[in-house]
């Protein structure tokens, strides 16, 4: 068996866990269709104000919202453990882990699937599909809704990690750096045209949590560039990958493992 | 008398080992602060671009939207509790059994090191709104004392009431063993229903029925209504007698369900 | 047949090994977390200073000290959770640091504190999982496997959720995990912590077993000094960082043991005037009244000489019901060489 083969071995072990606890796997999932449905009220009483978003009607941000709720809920699937690295630190587990007889990046993330990560992505595919339904999608363009997702799970989850990496050469609280992307992610459910410049370059260059969603985007509804639409997301998700990786390695290296 | 005082000195010296164990990791105070900026600006920029779209702005003028995103989101900054996410993994690891053997009542002991969280998130919060309110030349709000008062009673209980609603959260991870989904759970339900994205005044009829029969609206709408001087202290009177009915249903609740919970769990890890 | 004793090389090697880290010092007390917050001194810690140490293969190796000595950052610098910050290391030929994944795959570690078990899910799963990881052959897997269920009495356990397990289960089954592969080199770091009795034998069972048949080496640490005593061969003896002593069990006991004690059961106790008039003549005769409560006295001793001339004092002063000779354990000995004032440096 391949190192893939390892991997996959140990995401499903690990999936196996979660089942454990059943009710709390109801009560994920519930959280999680909150966790999708509560912005949609937040759009629901902004779209009472505006009839739209900087061109962008309802049905086209409903896209972007299924698009970045489907590239959430597949982090939450296959790279979660990310959210963890701070407390692993802190307990001692990391050592553990560099133990392990294989890359430790992908080994780690894939080492605490969700289930509620499930409720992310049929929120995600439901919005998706009613988005294309009204939109009257070609044929061709829904094949590329779940690779723009998949590259947004690459782009969001590398952001992730390498935030994370400030963890594993100062230990401390985890959840606050996740946060701080997961709030950025946040924002790019909305057209990125509602912000300031600096804004919008930044979510689209610097943490490219816009890439997936608003180029693709942009180019189905408003003309923009089918190149920029169709080459922008896989690109940021390898730049991200690489970087992740980068920042990975690099942090080992300062580790220092924390008691006895 | 010496119950009561066991508590206030157990108390103190939780609350202070707690805010310690928190400073302890100085780097991510600030990125807790940058992490809060970044949300509050974010929202903030949002709701500037519908305001300066809306024919004829919104139904609250451009200041007093600043004002109350910034209030609220400090509001609800300040008083975000990680009581239920801490204790669900204690629950799942069984080293909850360590914290049952201490001589003070478990919803105490929590209150008290949850108070930690809340003092040093008070003191970024309060940054937060001086830095906003000076970048964004919103004039400074001026409230008389009585206000003043009556928005600090509001303060106080709106943190009895959003700790009476994590505890109440936290009995369910006991119930489930895990928590994370209590934990997920609350933290929509209340970013929905508080009022933290948008003052409830926009919020259409039928959504904003179901956000005043919650308990969510009194930890951030209503004292964020009564610093903002929207409502007059006399009018705040029954806004402040409802956050002390949620504030005492739900520390009672939270009580009954914990008796009723401890009869029947087991403690995980051997 | 051993499987590691054939390859080149030693198990381990270091020249210089060294490690130090950046401490930072908050001053107590809330007022001093707050202080902390904008400006805390910083201070440099050496955990280790310039360790040479070499390890044939096959060869087992108990590494003591008290709490600090360096014990645990020298496990983790030989197995590639830490970098060095100077020196040498090579652990079965690889850089361990650099070299991480490979050398992962030939060691078996144990932290008594940090087990590797999944959590939520029956014992066989995580057995199953490692099985996969390190690729482990079905023979030897079904060989190590058997082996340590037996050994460690595991057979009812691994259809249990870990979670469901008593501290002493979950150990016993941790450290199967390890031995597993067939490593041939392992790190034993606290491996019978919260072991009652009966456990901890089956454990030492299971590290003699598993060397003999794949002539594994290993590092072992711990604070029951009978683990070493069952297992190890050599000792070394770290303090502050720096080694202490490194040698054969017989060398460690020639230069640190060499105290013995002669323990006596009386018909009746001593009274207060008798005892001082006994401690008295012991010295003169070159031995130490080490205890006499109730009936029971016993007299430590160094020389050999001594021993004729004080089995004659406590026969003849005594009314001896019993008598016998104890050699000191390594538990006396390590506590002594620690009490020591010229031990602890720094």
């Amino acid at each position: 068996m391949g190192e893939l083969g390892i991997y996959f071995k140990a995401f499903k072990s690990m999936l196996a866990t979660r089942f454990e606890y059943r009710t709390d796997v109801v009560l994920s999932l519930l959280g999680s269709l909150f966790y999708q449905l509560s912005p949609l009220v937040t759009y629901a009483v902004i779209a009472t104000q505006v009839p739209n978003l900087d061109g962008w009607n309802s049905t086209q941000i409903l896209f972007l919202f299924g698009l970045w709720a489907l590239a959430m809920g597949l982090s939450e699937l296959l790279f979660d453990r990310v959210w963890y690295v701070g407390g692993m630190v802190n307990l001692g587990q990391f050592d553990r882990l560099l133990l392990c007889p294989v890359e430790t990046l992908p080994f780690c993330l894939v080492t605490e699937p969700q289930l509620h990560s499930v409720g992310n992505i049929f929120c995600g595919c439901a919005m998706l599909g009613f988005a294309g339904y009204s939109l009257h999608f070609a044929w061709w363009i829904w094949p590329l809704l779940p690779f723009w997702g998949a590259c947004g799970a690459v782009i969001y989850s590398g952001i992730l990690v390498v935030f994370s990496t400030i963890l594993i050469v100062l230990p401390g609280n985890g959840v606050n750096v996740a946060q701080l992307v997961q709030q950025a992610g946040n924002a790019t459910r909305f057209p990125l045209g509602v912000f300031p410049g600096a804004v919008k370059w930044i979510l689209l260059f610097v943490v490219p949590l816009g890439a997936y969603q608003f180029l693709p985007g942009l180019w189905l509804f408003h003309g923009g560039s089918p190149v920029a639409g169709l080459l922008a997301p896989p690109a940021a998700a390898l730049a991200t990958a690489a970087l992740a990786w980068f920042a990975w390695e690099s942090a080992l290296n300062h580790y220092e493992s924390t008691g006895n | 008398m010496g119950e009561l005082s066991l508590v206030a000195r157990t108390g103190r010296v939780l609350f202070s080992r707690a805010v310690q164990g928190r400073l302890a990791y100085a780097k991510y105070f600030f990125i807790s602060l940058l992490g809060f900026f970044v949300g509050f600006g974010l929202t903030l920029m949002l709701w500037l671009y519908v305001n300066d779209h809306r024919a004829g702005g919104l139904a609250v003028g451009r200041d007093d939207l600043i004002a109350y995103l910034a209030l609220a989101l400090v509001i609800n900054f300040t008083l975000s509790l990680s009581l239920d996410s801490i204790l669900s993994s204690r629950i799942r690891t069984g080293q909850v059994a360590v914290d049952l053997l201490k001589p003070i009542s478990f919803q105490w002991m929590y209150f008290f090191i949850s108070m930690a969280d809340i003092v040093i998130q008070a003191c970024m919060g309060a940054v937060v709104l001086v830095v906003a309110f000076f970048v964004l030349s919103v004039k400074p709000l001026r409230l008389e004392a009585v206000q003043m008062a009556v928005f600090f009673v509001s303060l106080v209980l709106a943190i009895l009431v959003q700790y009476g609603i994590c505890f109440i959260f936290t009995l369910g991870a006991f119930f489930t063993n895990f928590g994370y989904g209590m934990f997920n759970l609350r933290l929509m339900t209340q970013a929905t229903f508080s009022g933290v994205f948008a003052p409830l005044l926009l919020y259409p009829m039928s959504l904003r029925a179901v956000a005043y029969a919650l308990p969510f609206h009194c930890v951030v709408h209503t004292p964020a209504l009564i610093g903002l001087g929207w409502v007059s202290p006399v009018q705040a009177l029954p806004l402040l007698a409802e956050q002390l009915a949620w504030a005492a249903g739900l520390f009672a609740a939270g009580q009954l369900g914990f008796r009723w919970i401890l009869a029947r769990f087991s403690i995980q890890g051997g | 047949m051993p499987r590691n004793t054939g390859a080149a090389g030693p198990a381990i090697e270091t020249r210089g090994l060294a490690k130090s880290y950046v401490q930072r010092v908050v001053q107590a007390g809330l007022m001093g977390s707050i202080k902390g917050l904008f400006h805390a001194e910083k201070k440099v810690v050496t955990a280790l200073k310039g360790l040479d140490l070499r390890v044939e293969r096959g060869e087992a190796v108990g590494l003591i000290g008290e709490n600090g000595a360096g014990k645990s950052t020298t496990m983790k610098l030989l197995t590639g959770i830490l970098h060095p910050s100077g020196g040498h290391l090579s652990v079965l030929g690889h850089q361990p640091s650099r070299e991480r994944k490979l050398l992962a795959r030939k060691i078996g570690v144990v932290f008594g504190q940090k087990p590797q078990l999944l959590w939520d899910i029956a014992v066989r799963e995580t057995f199953e999982l490692l099985r996969v990881m390190y690729r482990i052959p079905d023979a030897v897997y079904a060989e190590t496997s058997a082996l340590t269920a037996k050994l460690l009495g595991l057979e009812p356990l691994l259809g249990v959720p870990v979670r469901l397990l008593s501290l002493g289960q979950r150990m016993r089954a941790d450290l199967a995990c390890s031995f597993l592969h067939a490593p041939q080199l392992v790190f034993l770091d606290e491996p019978t912590i919260g072991l009652d009795v009966l456990a901890k034998e089956q454990a030492r069972q299971l590290i003699k077993t598993m060397r003999s048949r794949f002539g594994m080496s290993l590092i072992l640490t711990t604070h029951d000094l009978k683990d070493i005593t069952d297992t190890c061969e050599r000792v070394v003896l770290l303090d502050k960082g720096s080694l202490l002593f490194d040698g054969s069990l017989p060398a460690f006991e020639h230069k640190f043991a060499r105290e013995k004690r002669i323990v006596v059961q009386l018909e009746r106790p001593l009274d207060a005037a008798s005892r001082k008039a006994l401690g008295a003549r012991i010295a003169r005769l070159g031995g130490k009244l080490q205890r006499a409560s109730g009936i029971e006295v016993a007299v430590a001793y160094e020389r050999p000489a001594a021993v004729r001339g004080l089995t004659q004092l406590l026969v003849t002063k005594l009314d001896v019901a019993d008598m016998a000779f104890e050699k000191s354990d390594m538990e006396s000995i390590v506590r002594r060489i620690y009490g020591r004032p010229g031990a602890r440096r720094g």
